[in-house]
């Protein structure tokens, strides 16, 4: 047998992953990079304008109503005002009112909703419905009733705006900072530093304030946005900056009726605003990008890009042109014939290479592999779901029809009909708004003239067939109200239901109880022997394997290394990866010895490139020859193997 | 006794607020077991069957409803935080998902460094490698973020965490179940390591019957929040007792063509019962074969009216909850 | 079931706007007394009158009863006493709340359809020629203030109309007494003084609309049932219709959301058009310092607020069979 390597400890490390620094992720936003810069100019702009430029912004000139000239490169206003002064000052008032909101809305709106998320309980119901009060409460309305009353009150106008603006929207960030805290609160790591014994103090601190954080930076720019649309739309009401104080939106008021005589009192100031406000979302969005990109602050199971997948690395792409396959052999006319199939993304990597095989009527073939394999491709192959812009080459017939290529409308009339497919999770493919009824319906009803009464008895049969017990109510059921179990057993009604004459199950029990799954297998099994059809079973489970494939064809790395009967395979495993996936299944009534694993990376990978055999860089009996990709060499009965040690290690029947 | 759980129950609201005179679904009812130091027990079941929300109350991320956790011979079910000191660094818990359970924002070395820190102990660099060493990390993992990992690692990772305080107890939440064939048997080998050379006693979840054989000594079954059968794993996959134990069995997948063909299978009817507040009698008879198909009326009466314990069956550390274990 | 659910709704959106007549309640007597300015005024106003005045607002009765006895007032109908002594709070308010309602709702329902389509479309082809120019439009308008937009288009509204010597947009006023005859002169007129303000608040509240439809759809798109249901052969429509329903329950919670800020949208509408509307009246009554008219208006606007809430339970009931049988 293979020597067990479990060559973990003191191999070389993995290569260093190259590691994007987040300024430099963000920099490759250019629209956020630009909105960044533009808010910074104007700032600039406020501060330096009024200090350097020769007119001050409650100066009264001699030039009344001119429009923009050398003199006054905004023109003046009725009164003699020069508009650059005025609308300097202006931007400087509304920027700074947005920041100061900005700051305490952020600053209130965290605490709040970090203790409101983490502590959960009554204190977040007490807190929320709170929140919840304010926000009902329209935010001009509030706003300019409380700036009224403050009025009164001692201290600079601008900060009584800002503080009654800020009342109003620290809502918004601590709905937002709550959901983060909520999340994250029952997320696997949090509770593992809990059954660590790490103190509530420190978890917030450690775990959740870093992940609210970039939650409530990529909201600032935003909210900075809302904050000048509500300053400047306040003071235009003239509940906000009084005269002789200015505000954009005051300077807005004042040339309301003067839109077409002097633009220049009515345009400028509105474009400040909105350009603002633009540059404040592309920021936000840019941020987005950078901080939280796709849920990975949430640990979802998204990987990201340096993620490596677990089984089987990606195929590396071939600078080789590609053979057709070998002849497969099985009987003459296969109901589906695939014959060199390659499939590439759109940046050039291979996630199938050169793939044949063949499905016979009444023929069950299991495409075994682990994640990353590739075997869901071939899956989509064949019913033309592939990703938009991969590019694919080969062959790939049912009864003898190519079926690469085909638009919707050609494959419309095989989906469903001729070639069906189950997906894998049964929460997920099923209409959450529709009847179960309806969705059997649509699959069945096309081209059929049938009453619709008819066609219900029938569907209601075809339930009971697959094993549910009250067929006649699970029929006007919807499918949040059935189990799992259910679900999948619906699926694969609608899948059988036009008897199709190929069936591609993608790892239909995965998601399942293994007491469920057996039955659902014996389902599939039964109906492929009643109705002669052939079925391309997809899965990662080997004990899968041996209980329903006739033949089987394992892949690794986007290519098949093994075909054969399902006897060749686990009687007379050849390829090294075979064998190795064989001796890694726990079994039942095994004493509890080692199981065999697959050595991570033994050889460095310099002599290796996309010529070679995918797993010569993890093969123990890797030799010389291995740095030419073996193609599927016959050993014999219809069985393959691509690895060149096929004819000598084939072991005797 | 390192570790023992008499009587524990946990009730969560049902969802539907039905007033049921238990005040809620019991998922975990009753369970009692004892653990030795050194030993490992595997607890089987499928979805539902309240077994992740047994190990959240065994370590305390929950409170009990009722019954007893002990540790060493002090009830610790009830006890506030500060009094379970001792007790978190020398228990330790392994969640499932190798994907969510390292805080993607961390480098490993911080990761792995936490369970450290929160036992008052210092952060100190060799125990980290050691731990790191002792999963079969190299030093160069120390470095990485979770996401610059694969799952396999990623487990590993999580398990040197566990590791890091010399603890006396591991409880894995589903170990391997989201990870690859292949990556599975590293992990499982890393396991049986562990035990051998730290003497660590395991309690593991899974719903494979086959993962909890390849690690543990001793397996419970469990079924609607209860514990239906208790024996060695010889016993268990050897002479199964109890009907629910059986129908398991035969439903693992054995690779293996011509067994796997040749077999009987017992497949239950229905659906794994949804938790309900109260219930009298047995609750797998719904699926029950033998109640289904062997029993007659007079029979059934007994599994309609009275719940069953666990018994003595057969051998002496086989004990089987059911009527007629036969 | 449906009905269980809109009872708890129901009792639940009851319970909010007594939560809110506290809140209302508290801000605007605890801010100040309103007979601060009249004590101020030169010539001075004698005690006599400002002790009547305190008695006929009710200011001299403890803060608790006061809340109460406004509480009672409101249920019957009765708002209290205006600061001006002419002016009858349930009359103003009844005068004006179908203005603002006429404004509102068309505003609402343009916005409504056109966030659906347009964001539908957008997101069947993403990056094509239509999206590539609805998002950019959507992006501005979500920047542009209201009260810009408004002056905007009502200058416009004045500039056609001189230029073709018609009266086709009224730009000051809800309406006017109808000067051409029949159905169609009437229709005419309504839309003529409709118009203008409703799209300046529609056009808004449609662009972030239309973006969470937009992606709510491009999320539904890539979802294992609609991969499912392009498996079994479904035609194209059928297809879309697939992934467009369900993607419709989501975008109803961010216009339930969005509602308060349409009500803070008419404020601005009616300010700049001169409708005599909600928006008109509150701005008064602050300025008046006319406490009662005050909470009225608040109060009135929570109820809307409520209100609208309700109906947007009602649609999720219809829109998600989840919610209607319980989960």
């Amino acid at each position: 047998m293979e020597p067990d390597t479990n060559a973990a400890d003191g191999a070389a490390a993995p290569p260093a992953p190259k590691r994007e620094s987040q300024l430099r992720s963000f920099l490759r936003h250019r629209a956020a990079v630009a909105s960044g810069g533009i808010l910074l100019l104007l700032v600039c702009a406020a501060i330096i304008v009024p200090l350097l430029w020769r007119y001050n912004y409650t100066q009264l000139t001699n030039s009344l109503n001119t429009p923009p000239s050398l003199a006054h490169p905004l023109g003046t206003d009725a009164l003699g005002h020069d508009m650059l002064a005025q609308t300097a000052r202006a931007l400087g008032e509304s920027l700074m009112i947005a920041a100061v909101v900005t700051a305490f809305a952020i600053t209130v709106g965290s605490i709040v909703g970090l203790v409101s998320g983490y502590a959960g309980g009554r204190v977040d119901m007490v807190l929320m419905r709170f929140t919840d009060l304010i926000m009902t409460i329209p935010l001009i309305a509030l706003a300019a009733f409380l700036a009224n009353k403050a009025g009164s009150l001692a201290g600079p106008q601008w900060l009584h705006i800002a503080f009654v603006l800020a009342i109003a929207i620290w809502t918004w960030p601590a709905r937002l900072v709550r959901g983060v805290a909520l999340r994250l609160r029952s997320e696997d790591f949090v509770l593992a530093a809990r059954a660590s014994g790490v103190s509530r103090t420190r978890i917030l601190a450690t775990h959740l304030l870093p992940n609210a954080m970039s939650q409530v930076l990529v909201a600032a720019p935003i909210i900075a946005a809302v904050s000048i649309l509500a300053e400047s739309g306040l003071s235009f009401i003239g509940f906000g900056v009084q005269p002789p104080d200015t505000s954009l939106g005051v300077l807005v008021a004042n040339a309301q009726g003067e839109m077409f005589t002097q633009p220049w009192l009515f345009y400028p100031p509105g474009l400040l605003i909105v350009l603002i406000a633009l540059c404040g979302n592309f920021l936000g969005d840019g941020l987005r990008d950078t901080l939280d990109p796709r849920g990975a602050a949430m640990g979802a199971l998204g990987l990201t890009r340096t993620a490596r997948e677990t089984g089987t690395p990606p195929a590396k792409p071939t600078a080789r042109p590609l053979l057709a396959g070998p002849d497969i052999g099985g009987p003459g006319d296969a109901l589906l014939s695939i014959r060199g199939l390659s499939v590439f993304l759109s940046d050039g990597t291979a996630i199938l290479r050169n793939v044949s095989l063949e499905v016979g009527k009444g023929e069950v073939l299991a495409l075994v592999g682990e994640s990353g394999a590739g075997k869901s491709t071939v899956g989509n192959a064949i019913v033309g779901t592939l990703p938009r812009r991969s590019k694919t080459y080969g062959e790939v017939r049912y009864e003898g029809r190519q079926l690469l290529g085909l638009g919707f409308r050609a494959f419309r009339s095989i989906r469903g009909r001729a070639v069906s497919m189950i997906l894998q999770d049964p929460m997920t493919c099923l209409n959450p708004v529709f009847t179960v009824g309806r969705q059997l319906r649509e699959a069945y009803v096309h081209g059929r003239q049938e009453s619709r009464g008819v066609v219900e008895a029938r569907l209601v049969e075809i339930l009971a067939i697959m094993g549910i017990r009250n067929p006649r109510h699970c029929y006007r059921q919807y499918p949040h109200e059935l189990s799992g179990g259910m679900k999948q057993r619906v699926a694969i009604a609608m899948a059988t239901c036009n008897e199709p004459g190929l069936i591609i199950a993608d790892e239909p029990t995965t998601a399942l109880d293994v007491t469920i799954q057996a039955d659902v297998v014996d389902l599939l099994r039964n109906h492929c022997v009643k109705a002669r059809a052939g079925m391309l079973f997809i899965t990662h489970d080997m004990g899968l394997v041996a209980g329903i494939a006739d033949r089987v064809a394992v892949m690794y790395a986007g290519s098949i290394v093994e075909y054969g009967t399902v006897e060749d395979i686990f009687e007379r495993p050849t390829m090294p990866y075979t064998k190795a996936l064989l001796g890694a299944v726990p079994r039942v009534g095994q004493a509890a010895g080692r199981l065999e694993t697959i050595p991570r990376v033994i050889t460095a990978s310099r002599n290796l490139n996309g010529d070679s055999c995918p797993f010569a860089d993890r093969c123990s009996v890797r030799f010389d020859r291995c740095a030419e990709t073996p193609p599927l060499l016959p050993l014999g009965d219809g069985h393959y193997a691509a690895c060149w040690h096929a004819s000598s290690l084939a072991v005797e029947a | 006794m390192l570790l023992e759980a008499r009587d524990v129950k946990k009730s969560y609201m049902s969802r539907r607020g039905r007033k049921d005179s238990h005040g809620g679904v019991a998922a975990v009812d009753l369970v009692s077991f004892g653990l030795y130091g050194g030993a490992t027990l595997g607890i089987v079941g499928e979805s539902g069957c309240g077994k992740s929300t047994l190990l959240r109350c065994l370590v305390r991320l929950e409170t009990p409803d009722a019954g007893q956790i002990l540790y060493r011979g002090a009830d610790l079910s009830r006890s506030k935080e500060r009094d379970l000191r001792e007790f978190r660094r020398h228990v330790q818990w392994v969640p499932q998902n190798p994907y969510s359970s390292l805080d993607p924002r961390m480098l490993i070395r911080r990761v792995v460094a936490e369970p450290l820190i929160a036992t008052g102990r210092r952060d100190d660099d060799g125990e980290v490698t050691a731990a790191l060493n002792s999963v079969g990390l190299g030093p160069w993992a120390a470095q990485r973020y979770p996401h610059e990992l694969s799952g396999g690692e990623r487990q590993r990772a999580a398990i040197a965490r566990a590791l890091v305080v010399s603890p006396q107890l591991l409880v894995l939440d589903e170990p391997v179940s989201a990870l690859d064939v292949s990556v599975r048997a590293e992990v499982l080998n890393l396991l049986q390591d562990l035990r051998t050379e730290y003497g660590l006693a395991y309690i593991l979840v899974a719903h494979d019957l086959a993962v909890v054989l390849a690690v543990c000594d001793r397996v419970a079954v469990m079924y609607a929040g209860q514990f239906v059968e208790v024996a060695s794993a010889e016993d268990i996959s050897g002479a199964p007792a109890h009907p629910y134990t059986r129908a398991l069995l035969s439903a693992v997948p054995i690779p293996d063509p011509r067994a796997e063909r040749a077999r009987e299978r017992i497949l239950l009817r229905g659906e794994p019962a949804p938790l309900s507040g109260a219930t009298i009698g047995c609750r797998f008879r719904s699926r029950c074969p033998v109640y289904l198909e062997v029993l007659d009326a007079q029979a059934k009466t007994q599994c309609n009216e009275v719940a069953p314990t666990l018994q003595q069956a057969g051998g002496s550390s086989h004990t089987v909850a059911c009527h007629y274990p036969d | 079931m449906a009905l269980r659910y809109l009872v708890k709704r129901l009792a639940a959106g009851v319970g909010v706007l007594v939560g809110a007549t506290i809140i209302i309640f508290l801000l605007v007597n605890a801010a100040g007394d309103p007979l601060g300015p009249l004590e101020q005024q030169q010539p001075p106003v004698p005690r006599a009158v400002i002790a009547a005045e305190r008695l006929r607002l009710g200011l001299n009765k403890p803060l608790p009863e006061r809340y109460l006895q406004w509480l009672a007032g409101v249920v019957h109908g009765n708002w209290g006493p205006s600061i001006d002594p002419a002016t009858n709070i349930g009359q103003q308010l009844a005068q004006r709340i179908p203005v603002t309602m006429e404004l509102v709702g068309t505003a609402l329902v343009i916005a409504i359809i056109l966030a659906l389509v347009v964001g539908t479309i957008a997101a069947v082809r993403p990056y094509g020629i239509f999206d590539s120019l609805s998002t950019p439009t959507s992006f501005f308008l979500l920047a542009l203030p209201s009260f810009w937009l408004a002056v905007l288009l009502k200058q416009l509204g004045i500039l056609y109309n001189q230029r073709t010597e018609t009266q086709t947009f009224y730009t000051v006023g809800s309406s006017s007494p109808n000067l051409a005859p029949g159905i169609g002169g009437y229709i005419l007129n309504i839309a003529g003084h409709v118009i203008l303000p409703t799209v300046t608040l529609a056009l808004i509240h449609y662009a972030s609309w239309s973006r969470y439809q937009r992606a709510a759809v491009l999320d539904s798109l890539s979802s294992d049932y609609v991969k499912s249901a392009v498996l079994r052969g479904l035609s194209y429509r059928q297809v879309l219709w697939h992934a467009v329903r369900p993607a419709l329950i989501p975008v109803v919670t961010v216009i339930a959301l969005d509602i308060p800020a349409l009500l803070s949208g008419t404020v601005i509408v009616e300010t700049v058009f001169q409708w005599n509307g909600m928006g008109a009246f509150l701005l008064q009554s602050i300025t008046e310092d006319d406490p009662n008219a005050i909470m009225a208006w608040f109060l009135v606007a929570a109820a809307a607020v409520v209100g609208f809430n309700l109906i947007a339970d009602l649609a999720y009931a219809l829109l998600d069979p989840r919610i209607r049988y319980g989960t």
